[in-house]
């Protein structure tokens, strides 16, 4: 069964698209990566499908069932991003009681030993903590609440790196003992990658892969070569390239070459590299494809 | 997979109790209120005094309705923070739909006017004891001065019948600036060219509806009616909007 489905779903605000077109199926149990730029659709999608949001066009179902303004959906998912409200009269302590008042799976002992960890101060109010502090403050909660469906929006903004590895940590720690389905929305996919199943790669508010990690990490391969020997390949197949010199490049294509074509570009002095899954994103992603480059390149 | 099913009652009551912990900057408001009210309140409303050779009579006035007024000034200034994106947004941290929220904004409204209600009688209070110390060589009438308490309990109903209707439009007018910047502007110019035009007898026919009730039970009856409708137009105006931007 599919935690998450959308079938051409869009969303508008005024005349701008956010989300356009977008169709995918989220398994249960997983933990996917919603991998874009900024203003790629990445909040858009994950407030269409926690029900904040009416999509303007086609249709997401979570739990089968449509997320707007759904009392059994938001019952079961949270939402976490970094402009998440507390009341400001409110200690964190308090805080983490009202979670328990409204989540069945709340983990109570668990989220205190994580802010003990973490060491802030429950007599605190949120308001009052760092940008970094209240990130953290935010993702005990979504790990705590152990809900069948947890969305994280850029979920480490302001964290130091420490800060960030424990997090990942303790999100893949807590999932392999009580597994569910995680979103967690990023444009660090480098940090990530190690414990994301899926990614899904979007770009101007469409889809532009879906595939588990393992795959993004041999979709691609490098090529560096002369310009001569690597001028055959149309730009159609190029993902990205960059030039060297005056003679040499270095190209990014979709890695699907026979042996036979591998051994004669070998033999031309092609070298070959794999494409760090989160360069990879970077080239999909991009507007053009010689990236910032081509802005310094003169004509 | 196991999901949690909740009705939306069950929700709204989390919700509220949620609310009553956390909004209590908006109680602060109502205590300031009160005691500014009262503090104007100590000058007499009105003063009179006339003099002959041998007497002087100076009578003062003391009203505590500054008290009411300000506190019909700290339901309706709530009941519009609470429809403000950032009230709003509060609602959506945890479990929530609009149905459960608005329930539950309703219900804190109407706590609040009963609270509001309720200190607002007291300080009335208050403001006579205050001024039987304060009036050294006078007299105090008697009968204003000591209501019985059947008297005092109508007052207190009568104030927090009028909170509602106050929170009520309140909450509907926050609402619908909401929905369009544009009602912040158009509603108060409406609202105060129908009191320019006072003579309009709908109107008057209108106030005098609620005003003029002399029976506590029927003035209850025609406002828990009215604030249901209000309530209803605000559910109506709710669904237009996004959940949570």
């Amino acid at each position: 069964m599919s935690v998450v489905s959308c079938e051409n779903l869009s969303k508008a605000y005024n005349n701008f698209s956010a989300v356009k077109n977008l169709s995918f199926d989220l398994g249960e149990n997983k933990i996917t990566g919603l991998i874009g730029r900024n203003g790629a659709g990445k909040t858009t999608l994950l407030k269409l499908i926690a029900g904040f949001l009416r999509p303007t066009s086609g249709a997401v179902k979570v739990f089968s069932q449509n997320p707007f303004d759904n009392i059994t959906v938001s019952s079961n998912i949270i939402f976490i991003d970094d402009n998440m409200n507390f009341p400001v009269s409110l200690t964190l302590s308090e805080i983490l009681d009202s979670a328990g008042m409204f989540y069945k799976n709340w983990d109570d002992k668990f989220a205190r030993k994580l802010i003990s960890y973490f060491s802030l101060d429950l007599s605190q109010s949120h308001f009052g903590l760092s940008k970094g502090m209240k990130s953290t403050f935010n993702v005990i909660i979504g790990i705590a609440t152990r809900c069948p469906l947890t969305l994280f929006d850029e979920p480490t903004t302001g964290m130091d790196s420490a800060v960030r590895k424990d997090f990942y940590r303790a999100l893949l720690k807590d999932y392999v003992e009580h597994p569910r389905t995680f979103i967690l929305s990023s444009h660090l996919l480098n940090e990530i990658d190690d414990i994301l199943e899926d990614v899904l790669l979007i770009k101007d508010g469409t889809k532009a892969l879906h595939l588990p990690v393992l795959d993004l990490k041999e979709y691609a391969i490098g090529l560096r070569g002369s310009q001569d020997v690597l001028k055959d390949f149309s730009s159609k197949d190029i993902i990205h390239e960059e030039s060297f010199g005056s003679d040499s490049s270095y190209i990014v294509v979709k890695n699907q070459f026979s042996q036979t074509k591998l051994e004669q570009l070998k033999a031309s002095g092609v070298s070959m590299t794999s494409v760090a899954s989160d360069d990879l994103c970077n080239y999909l992603t991009a507007k053009t494809k010689g990236g910032i480059d081509d802005v310094f390149n003169r004509e | 997979m196991y999901l949690t099913e909740n009705s939306i009652l069950s929700v709204a009551m989390k919700q509220y109790r949620y609310k009553l912990r956390s909004y209590l900057e908006l109680f602060s408001g109502l205590f300031i209120m009160q005691i500014l009210g009262l503090v104007l309140s100590l000058g007499a409303v009105s003063s009179y005094s006339s003099s002959s050779n041998i007497l002087r009579v100076s009578v003062m006035n003391y009203h505590s309705s500054i008290i009411m007024i300000f506190t019909f000034m700290w339901i309706f200034a709530l009941s519009i923070i609470l429809t403000t994106r950032q009230y709003r947004n509060l609602n959506y941290t945890f479990v929530a739909n609009r149905l459960s929220s608005l329930t539950s904004d309703i219900g804190f409204i109407l706590t609040s006017c009963i609270l509001g209600g309720l200190t607002a009688s007291l300080h009335g209070m208050l403001l006579r004891v205050i001024i039987y110390f304060s009036v050294d060589n006078g007299e105090l009438l008697p009968s204003m001065f000591k209501p019985s308490p059947s008297i005092l309990f109508t007052g207190i109903t009568a104030a927090i019948l009028y909170m509602m209707i106050i929170g009520a439009v309140g909450y509907l007018f926050g609402l619908l600036v909401q929905t369009n910047k544009l009602f912040a502007v158009l509603i108060p110019a409406l609202f105060f060219a129908a009191i320019r035009m006072y003579i309009d007898p709908y109107i008057t026919d209108a106030v005098e509806f609620y005003i003029k009730e002399s029976s506590l039970t029927l003035f209850a009856g025609k406002v828990i009616v009215t604030v249901f409708v209000f309530f209803l137009f605000s559910m109506i105006t709710s669904t237009r909007m996004e959940v949570r931007r």
